[in-house]
């Protein structure tokens, strides 16, 4: 059971993971906690679903529409309601309600359009399974594994070795300096968006053909993790969030498993505000000095 | 716009007013209507409440349907098990939700801005799934159904009227406590702290000492409300104290404006009756929500009234303001006076 | 006499960085003692470690005769020593009124219940909060701003205004952190005037400046500082011919 346990949480951890690694970008460049990164995760998971199924394409071209269509919604996001407010120097408090309205925005909307009841489907992107002891490991298991892995690894390296990393970074650092030195800040915080997006996207569309199926509170729940996972990992830091995606999965599973199933979302979040009361920085975060 | 009001006309609209939601029950005798402004008043309190959180101390709080929902609970399980009457399930209903508001305010004195909105919202979904799971005390999803409608000093409520006429009652109760509580030495200090914690902890501010503390009034104030919510409805389940529920609740505060408690009752009373007005689209109620808060960030942060006090729309706002010349006369004078006596 | 203020030994450090080294400072009663040094030299820092934002990590701080390390900042506050910051932290959009009504916070004593349901005695502490906050503002022409937003008043004047919101705690010390940064010749004769009006009413101050014309002609003492030890100290005309203090900071402008 332990075993089993185990790979069910890397499963679930991987979603996580991915969704996290959004929210950790955009917070290391705006220093905002992007409350409408889990209606994107929802919103990806209904428009790949709905293409698995409803218009039978693959798997990569669910990801497409999926990446596209959440790719777009970040950059709406971006253009017309967090940059007019960085125009205009809003308050953090402000920019953080803000996305709590686009995100509840977001989830009707996707309510009005895809409808309230559950979206069942049984197309999936790979098929049959392998026994590792008594444990079962279906093959979507690993391929979610894999292909999570795999966009990290091509996120580390957009961020670390490419330009555009380089310029994410500088923001990260000191905006004001970033602009000074001719970065055009405005753009790499949208593509910052986009690319959580579209991690997002593939979180989201992961998530539905696990489940076999996509509901309305899926934002709400898995957003919630992501938040610990972020946090747990260190927000801000790319590696944290991964390693507290998984770490989250992991809990999460084995108290599922050997403690209670009704109490299993609720984990996330002692595991959160243990961490915020301890260590804020989280394992993998740096500590800041209050400057007065 | 509304400084050429003159202060006497300014209290005869007041006056007007005040008689209008006192005695809208007796002009507006359908049930419905009624029900609707009984929302509309409660959702005030709630708004007022989560105000002194979020626009007077300036911390986000996401989880205050929790606090609504340990005051329903609390309240109808004591009336449900024990048989108290209302007046005392409610007064434990305003102690349990306190003391929650306790425990939640210690994690605001170490976290701000994102952290601590994620808590909040993290403790309101510990709390849901609490009121869920925990099938022997609150019956989880089956809810509890057929709470006791209250009996106050042998007066048995059960009108719609006699419903409105409470939560009239408990606003005015919440109004008065918040509107003097803001506007004094603490409402400064808490404001300070919404201003630059550091510097207010440098005025001789024990801000950790404040943040508890209103965290624990607004919670208990919710709670109280909570405690109403659960005999008027007469039936409570989890899924009324969730995080939709909160960001409701929020939406009327940043709708009516940060920091002024005018502000809340409006923002309360558009977002109830605006879904109720356009029936077709309660499927939107969300979604306006939704849009309003987002929008108002972008255009209007400071929301409809922004941090208009009551007394400024009664025009009784004192001035201070006074020529460098005469305010010596008047104050250096008397100082001294008084040194050397 | 004893020191009203004494740093004995402090030490700060940052990680790896020593931001302030074994520093021993005296300041007594009625006294003006300048603090200067390079940028870096940890001048704010030591403000920082004096009124409780940082805790040392070696020394100590006295205050008439009490320790106060490690004491809360409001205590400290509370205890008689007031600030100012190197950029201004006013209650921005509180009206300037109310700015000294905070500032006076720490001497009222104060109860929830009282404030709440507006129980007897409220009233008078209100009034008498408001008379000394204007009196205050009287006395440093501010009082025909009361009613405006903190944030709406010139530079010099929201200046001003921060030493008046220090000077409402009812603190016997005062430490001003650069108050003549950013202000034109004029703005900084009149602050100069302010503040030996503020010896004259008793006060005692510890100043960070950079201005050294101000420094040199309003400080009885000067400590100088410089990458978190301190190089130098004696009066203006003492610091102006060290060879160290011309070499470390003042080059040959003075």
């Amino acid at each position: 059971m332990f075993l089993q346990q185990m790979i069910n949480g890397l499963t679930i951890g991987s979603f996580y993971a991915l969704v996290a690694v959004g929210y950790s970008m955009v917070f290391s460049v705006l220093e905002l906690t992007n409350f409408a990164h889990m209606s994107v995760f929802m919103l990806g998971g209904y428009i790949g679903c709905t293409a698995l199924a409803g218009l039978g394409v693959g798997f990569p071209a669910a990801a497409v529409l999926a990446i596209g269509g959440c790719g777009a919604a970040g950059i709406l996001l971006d253009r017309f309601a967090l940059m007019p407010m960085r125009r205009r120097g809003a308050t953090r408090v402000s920019y953080l309600i803000c996305t709590i309205g686009l995100s509840t925005f977001i989830q009707n909307f996707i309510m009005l359009v895809f409808g309230s009841e559950a979206i069942p489907f049984k197309e999936t992107f790979v098929n049959g399974q392998i026994r590792i002891g008594n444990a079962v490991v279906s093959y979507m298991q690993i391929g979610i594994v894999a292909l999570t892995l795999v966009l990290m690894a091509l996120t580390y390296v957009l961020v670390y070795k490419t330009p555009a990393g380089m310029s994410m970074r500088a923001i990260a650092q000191n905006p004001r300096a970033a602009k000074l030195m001719g970065i055009n800040t405005d753009r790499i915080i949208t593509f910052t968006f986009f690319t959580g997006s579209a991690l997002a996207a593939v979180a989201g569309l992961m998530f539905g053909s696990y489940y076999y199926s996509v509901d309305l509170q899926m934002g709400f729940t898995v957003g919630m993790k992501t938040f610990a996972s972020a946090v747990l990992g260190g927000i801000g830091s790319l590696p944290g969030a991964v390693l507290g995606g998984f770490l989250i999965g992991i809990l999460e599973a084995l108290f599922a498993g050997y403690i209670s199933s009704g109490f299993k979302d609720a984990v996330g979040f002692l595991v959160l505000i243990v961490v915020l009361l301890i260590r804020p920085s989280g394992l993998m975060g740096q500590k800041k000095v209050n400057k007065v | 716009m509304k400084k050429y009001i003159k202060p006497e006309a300014r209290a005869a609209i007041c006056l007007l007013l005040i008689v209008l939601i006192g005695a809208l029950p007796f002009y507006m005798p359908n049930k419905y209507f009624i029900r609707v402004a009984t929302l509309c008043v409660m959702y005030s309190s709630l708004a007022m409440s989560l105000n002194l959180i979020t626009g007077f101390m300036g911390q986000v709080s996401l989880g205050h349907a929790a606090f609504l929902g340990i005051g329903a609970y609390t309240s109808a399980i004591l009336s449900d098990r024990m048989g108290w009457p209302f007046l005392v399930t409610m007064l434990c209903a305003v102690a349990v939700a306190g003391a929650f508001g306790v425990l939640i305010g210690v994690p605001s004195l170490r976290l701000k801005g994102s952290y601590l909105a994620i808590v909040t919202l993290g403790f309101c979904e510990v709390v849901r799934l609490t009121e869920l799971n925990w099938m022997s005390l609150t019956r989880g999803p089956l809810g509890m159904t057929g709470i006791a409608r209250p009996v106050i000093f042998g007066y048995q409520i059960k009108s719609n009227r006699d419903y409105y006429f409470l939560s009239l009652f408990l606003l005015a109760v919440i109004l008065f406590l918040l509107h003097n509580l803001v506007n004094s030495y603490i409402g400064r200090a808490v404001m300070a702290v919404r201003e630059d914690d550091i510097a207010a902890d440098a005025c001789g501010i024990n801000v950790r000492r404040y943040k508890v503390m209103v965290f624990t009034v607004s919670s208990a104030l919710t709670g109280m409300v909570g405690a109403f919510y659960a005999h008027y409805m007469r039936f409570i389940d989890p899924s009324a104290f969730n995080f939709e529920q909160s960001t409701s609740i929020l939406s009327m505060v940043i709708l009516g404006g940060l920091g002024g408690l005018p502000g809340s009752i409006l923002g309360a009373v558009l977002l109830t009756i605006l879904p109720e007005a356009l029936r077709d689209m309660s499927n939107f109620r969300m979604l306006i929500y939704g849009l309003v808060i987002a929008v108002m960030m972008i255009f209007r942060p400071q929301g409809i009234l922004g941090r208009t006090t009551f007394l400024q729309m009664l025009g009784i706002q004192k001035s201070y303001a006074m020529s460098n010349a005469e305010a010596e006369k008047r104050y250096l004078n008397q100082t001294e006076a008084k040194e050397d006596s | 006499m004893e020191a009203m203020l004494k740093l004995e030994g402090v030490t700060q450090k940052f990680g790896g960085l020593v931001a302030v080294a074994d520093l021993n400072i005296d300041v007594y009663q009625g006294e003006i003692v300048g603090l200067i040094g390079p940028n870096g030299a940890g001048k704010s820092t030591t403000f920082n470690v004096i009124t409780g934002v940082y805790l040392p990590a070696e020394g100590k701080v006295f205050f008439e005769g009490n320790e106060i390390t490690g004491k809360p900042i409001y205590e400290i506050t509370r205890r008689g020593i007031a600030r100012t910051f190197q950029n201004i932290r006013l209650f921005q959009s509180l009206s300037v009124l109310n700015n000294v009504q905070i500032g006076m916070h720490g001497q009222i004593k104060s109860s929830l219940w009282q404030a709440m349901l507006n129980l007897p005695g409220k009233k008078k502490k209100e009034q008498e909060v408001i008379e000394r906050a204007m009196s205050l503002l009287a006395m440093t022409q501010l009082a025909s701003h009361a009613d405006d937003r903190a944030d709406s008043l010139a530079y010099g004047s929201q200046r001003r205004l921060e030493i008046v919101r220090a000077m409402a705690s009812g603190a016997k010390l005062l430490l001003l952190d650069e108050p003549a940064a950013g202000m034109n010749e004029q703005e900084t004769n009149e602050l100069l005037t302010f503040i030996l009006s503020l010896k004259g009413r008793g006060y005692t101050i510890l100043l960070i400046e950079h201005d050294m014309r101000l420094v040199m002609s309003l400080c009885d003492r000067i400590y100088v500082q410089n990458q978190g030890r301190l190089i130098a100290s004696g009066t203006p005309d003492e610091i102006r011919n060290n060879t160290d203090v011309i070499d470390a900071y003042l080059g040959r402008e003075v």
